[in-house]
């Protein structure tokens, strides 16, 4: 809303301005964005929220900056308007009571229409206006003035004398004062007269009956029009007019039969107009008599912690045009007003108080209700997150975020399912077609980003929701791809088995429950994964560590082998809590074989692990890989493991040759189970 | 003489010979003078089956013991020799950069959020997290916005019913209901809102949400909590103002700015404003307490919520919200 700041002074004295102003309006809730010094004077440029509709009018800021800064606001002075003498027929008919809930239109003659005075002009250039002629700037004078939109017809143009106010039917067409023509239908609220459509109720007049040079009569409206009926009428035909804008916002009742006066005081001042009839309304004028409210000042005084004094809020409100009764020191009896719709409840009036005294009095306190923590709140989310990011960050890995919608492109070329992921109705672009139901999409974007910018060696993660089965949970998405470390001392490939060691290793300090937590060959080649392996707890899927297939990183034109891996937090979060006990450190150290086998490449490690432990029995505490060797000296399809084994027990000494003789065992096992051979 | 003493005492001069061994070759060669498979020790070994059956076990033990210790001492003397050794091919430089993992970090906008949600952690708020498929209820009628307002429109709808949340206000409502008061409550979390994406908007972006209820909250708590927090999150200089606004779900409503002197980064300078707005406030609308069955007479509330992109952009001089979510490397690192 623009306050050219000389009208403003029309209806306020004011010693300040500018700057100065501008802050008066700020702070007390009227954000002014700009202050702009124009060749015709300073216009303030405010943000009006929208439950001020009031504010959207002139004479409504003066009210508003007349409370905050304790000025008395000018009324304007009376003007009577003489009766009209020779009386020319207008017939009114309100066929649509819910968009219109009460019309009025009041005929003149001898309008002489032309230019406006130089002072009108001013005003209407000051609130970007342009003018047209001196009838229809008095309409667009009165809207900024007051708030009141009026529209004035050429009344000769008005066919069969009559206005009709009703819904447009299915195809009906109006050429608007624009010169657009817009097809109507029948959610769009009209007035017609007898054979057409003259306007679109509230929004803009026709071109049929606007006012030009040649007219001679004018019809002046002021009229309520239903806000959910205009904004709709509003947007369906994509115009949007100073007139529209503030019936959307709801208007003051009052100002209907105010503004029709003041519009005609002007027209018969400025254009020589002559009323030529009664003022003919339809529809209900009455003004209800407002309800009461009760204000408990001493509440008040509490929430703001300020002492309120019952007399000078009574005032305060007063000036702000709400009635109101001191009933006793902590008591006032207020109106709620037309004019202030958003004045309802006791809130509504604290709020009031609060600006009018002043935010910066309120002072600054800390909450003084003593409060117990309730353990229930907290689920742990926060702080196991934290813990995951310092984690995986000390291990040299970045945190990224990707957006959450996808194109189905994207889905495509990332070997994923479209069809089966919650889809957005009103994106407003490819990009936003679908909720993301995995990291992978985010992470190859983000491999792919940065690779074209020679960028190879990188490894991040992410932790977010992903939308799958029509629900949400919060996943941690691992990538990694290049090299993992590259100092002088040497260099480390990106590799499978150092993401499953990063997820092992969160598992492990997640200070969770693991038991039952197994990880399994995933079957089937669907997808954008090869050898997938999935972790689950308890027949529950919890994540999994993967390798990109080349045909999904060959789509997002990557070059190196990916490796990706998801875990589920919001399972992890869900795992019982541990209970870690504390078991005696053993008196003798534990005896360290080493053994070193030759085996059949076919043979996964996660079963020569359980053979060699179920040999080994309870007396087995420690089992180490620590070597893998393929290749030369070595016969094909064989492989070369070396363990260390740890052995001990706990009561009693640990004689050698028991030790042995376990050792032989487990040899034996692996001897007889896989064939093994030892080095 | 017992086999036991016999080791024992090939041990001794093993030990003392090892004394002199010069370099690694003479380590190697005493080595093999003592551990070799012709060696003095195998030799004794041999003799092992002589001894009595009573002495063999503790015999048997001790050769094994000494192979072990034996072994070790030559095996260190080894690596002594060769790093004492000079070697004019080998110097040691000391100024060859340090090789242990350099750490990655976290997210720009992580690091935000856990900045804010520690000074909330210090004033007793406990961090939650809430849905962001939402139901239109959560996201509007419980949060007292009137039925047709325009927001409605600025919102992504899903086709399963749900939409998106576009404010974290959505929070409140969930935990309201599941928890009675007294409340204090931060959540930090994703919205979305579809906005033509350029330097300054983004549709997806992070804000905090903070809650407080309880019998005695007042307006002025309000501005005492902010107050502490921007205080702490921007510095004490910081100067800042309070300044009545509206939002449905609030009444009376605050916005708070913070002043332009202190940024660096052109996004502060370009706004070529004295004031910059932070964060939006109020008293929690007692149609809200209402909505989650909370009785407006008895517990007042008081709620809070800030943007993070923004407060990240502030802070860092950024220019464009996009390089949030680019994952520039480039970028990422930055903020080490």
């Amino acid at each position: 809303m623009r306050i050219p700041v000389s009208w403003l002074k029309e209806y306020l004295d004011l010693t300040i301005g500018g700057d100065k102003l501008a802050e008066a309006f700020t702070l007390s809730g009227t954000k002014i964005e700009a202050v702009e010094k124009t060749p015709l004077g300073e216009v303030l440029v405010a943000e009006i929220t929208s439950n001020r509709a009031d504010c959207l009018s002139i004479r409504g800021l003066a009210v508003e900056l007349g409370a905050v800064l304790g000025k008395r606001v000018k009324k304007a002075p009376a003007f009577k308007i003489p009766s009209a003498k020779n009386t020319l027929a207008i017939r009114v008919k309100i066929l649509d009571k819910k968009v219109c809930s009460g019309y009025s239109v009041r005929i003149f003659d001898e309008v002489q229409v032309g230019a406006s005075p130089s002072g009108l002009i001013t005003k209407l250039r000051l609130m970007n206006q342009e003018p047209v002629n001196n009838v229809v700037d008095i309409t667009n004078f009165c809207l900024f003035e007051s708030g009141q939109p009026l529209h004035a017809f050429d009344y000769d143009k008005i066919r069969g004398k009559k206005i009709i106010i009703r819904k447009a039917v299915k195809g009906e067409k109006f050429t608007g004062i624009n010169g657009a023509v817009y097809e109507l239908d029948e959610s769009i609220p009209v007035i017609a007269d007898e054979e057409r459509v003259i306007a679109i109720a509230g929004v803009m007049g026709g071109k049929d009956t606007e006012i030009t040079a040649q007219t001679r009569r004018v019809a002046l409206e002021s009229a309520r029009f239903d806000p959910v009926a205009v904004r709709n009428a509003a947007r369906k035909l994509k115009i949007s007019t100073a007139s529209s804008y503030r019936f959307e916002r709801g208007i003051d009742p009052a100002k209907v039969k105010s503004s029709q006066e003041r519009a005609a005081e002007l027209l018969i001042r400025w254009t020589q107009a002559k009323p030529a009839s009664a003022l003919k309304t339809a529809g209900a004028f009455g003004v209800h008599a407002p309800k009461k409210m009760d204000l408990n000042l001493e509440r008040a005084a509490e929430i703001l912690h300020t002492p309120l004094n019952a007399k000078q809020s009574a005032r305060q409100l007063a000036a702000l045009g709400v009635q109101g009764r001191v009933i006793s020191d902590s008591l006032l009896r207020v109106s709620i007003e037309p004019s202030r719709p958003d004045l309802a409840i006791e809130e509504d009036f604290v709020e009031e108080l609060a600006r009018i005294n002043g935010y910066e009095r309120i002072p600054a306190t800390l909450p003084s209700a003593r409060f117990a923590f309730e353990p229930e709140m907290d689920s742990g989310e926060y702080r196991l997150h934290r813990a995951i990011r310092a984690y995986l960050t000390a291990q040299g890995l970045w945190e990224t975020m990707s957006y959450s919608l996808v194109s189905e492109e994207l889905l495509k070329r990332c070997g994923l399912e479209a069809a089966a992921n919650i889809r957005v109705k009103n994106g407003l672009t490819l990009e936003q077609a679908f909720l993301k139901p995995s990291g992978l999409p985010g992470m190859l974007n983000a491999l792919a980003f940065n690779a074209r910018r020679k960028e190879k060696d990188l490894r991040f993660f992410e932790i977010a929701r992903q939308f799958t089965d029509g629900g949400e949970k919060t996943t941690l998405s691992l990538a990694a791809m290049g090299s993992w470390s590259r100092t002088w001392e040497g260099q480390d490939p990106a590799s499978f088995a150092k993401l499953k060691g990063l997820v092992e290793n969160l598992v492990e300090s997640s200070d969770r429950n693991a038991e039952g937590l197994c990880w399994k060959e995933s079957e089937g080649s669907g997808g954008p994964f090869e050898h997938r392996l999935v972790l689950s707890a308890k027949a529950r899927p919890m994540g999994f560590v993967a390798r990109v297939k080349n045909a999904v990183l060959q789509g997002m034109d990557l070059l190196e082998p990916v490796y990706f891996a998801e875990l589920d937090l919001d399972g992890l979060v869900s795992l019982p809590k541990r209970n870690k006990e504390y078991l005696e450190v053993p008196r003798t150290p534990a005896a360290r074989r080493d053994l070193a086998i030759l085996i059949n490449q076919k043979y996964r490690l996660a079963e020569i692990e359980q053979t060699l432990r179920e040999a080994a029995g309870a007396s087995l505490v420690g089992f180490t890989l620590f070597d893998e060797y393929k290749g030369k000296n070595i016969p094909e399809a064989l492989r070369s493991l070396a363990f260390s084994l740890q052995y001990q027990k706990n009561d009693g000494t640990f004689k050698d040759e028991e030790i042995q003789a376990i050792h032989q065992g487990v040899v034996d096992s692996l001897k007889s189970r896989f064939n093994a051979e030892l080095r | 003489m017992p086999l036991i003493d016999e080791l024992l005492s090939l041990e001794k001069s093993a030990r003392e010979e090892s004394v002199f061994a010069a370099n690694a070759e003479a380590a190697e060669n005493l080595k093999i003078k003592y551990l070799g498979r012709k060696g003095l020790l195998a030799g004794l070994t041999q003799r092992l089956g002589e001894a009595s059956p009573e002495e063999r076990p503790a015999a048997g033990r001790e050769a094994n013991r000494i192979k072990n210790a034996l072994q070790e001492l030559f095996d260190s003397l080894k690596n002594a020799a060769a790093s004492a050794a000079p070697d004019s091919h080998n110097a040691f430089d000391l100024t060859m950069p340090g090789t242990a993992v350099k750490p990655g970090a976290a997210h720009p906008i992580t690091q935000v959020i856990d900045e804010i949600c520690d000074i909330f952690s210090d004033l007793g708020f406990s961090i939650v997290f809430g849905p962001e498929m939402e139901t239109e209820w959560h996201n509007f009628d419980a949060l007292n916005a009137p039925a047709n307002h325009i927001s409605r429109e600025d919102t992504y709808y899903l086709d399963n019913g749900k939409i998106l949340r576009s404010q974290t206000s959505t929070v409140q409502i969930r935990v309201m209901e599941k928890c009675k008061p007294p409340i204090r409550i931060v959540s930090p979390g994703r919205v979305y809102r579809p906005d033509a994406t350029d330097a300054t908007h983004s549709f997806m972006f992070h804000q905090i949400e903070g809650l407080l209820v309880d019998e005695k909250a007042a307006f002025s708590d309000l501005k005492g909590i902010l107050t502490q927090f921007l205080q702490t999150f921007f510095g004490k200089k910081v100067k800042m103002r309070f300044r009545p606004h509206y939002f449905p779900f609030t009444e009376p409503s605050l916005e708070a700015d913070i002043s332009n002197d202190l940024w660096r980064g052109e996004a502060a300078n370009a706004a070529k404003k004295d004031w910059l707005e932070i964060l939006g406030a109020g008293m929690v609308h007692p149609n809200v307490l209402r909505a989650v069955k909370i009785n407006p007479d008895r517990y007042r509330g008081l709620a809070f919520g800030l943007g993070v992109e923004r407060m990240a952009m502030l802070r860092w001089g950024i220019k464009d919200i996009r390089h949030f979510y680019e994952n520039d490397i480039r970028f990422l690192r930055q903020f080490a």
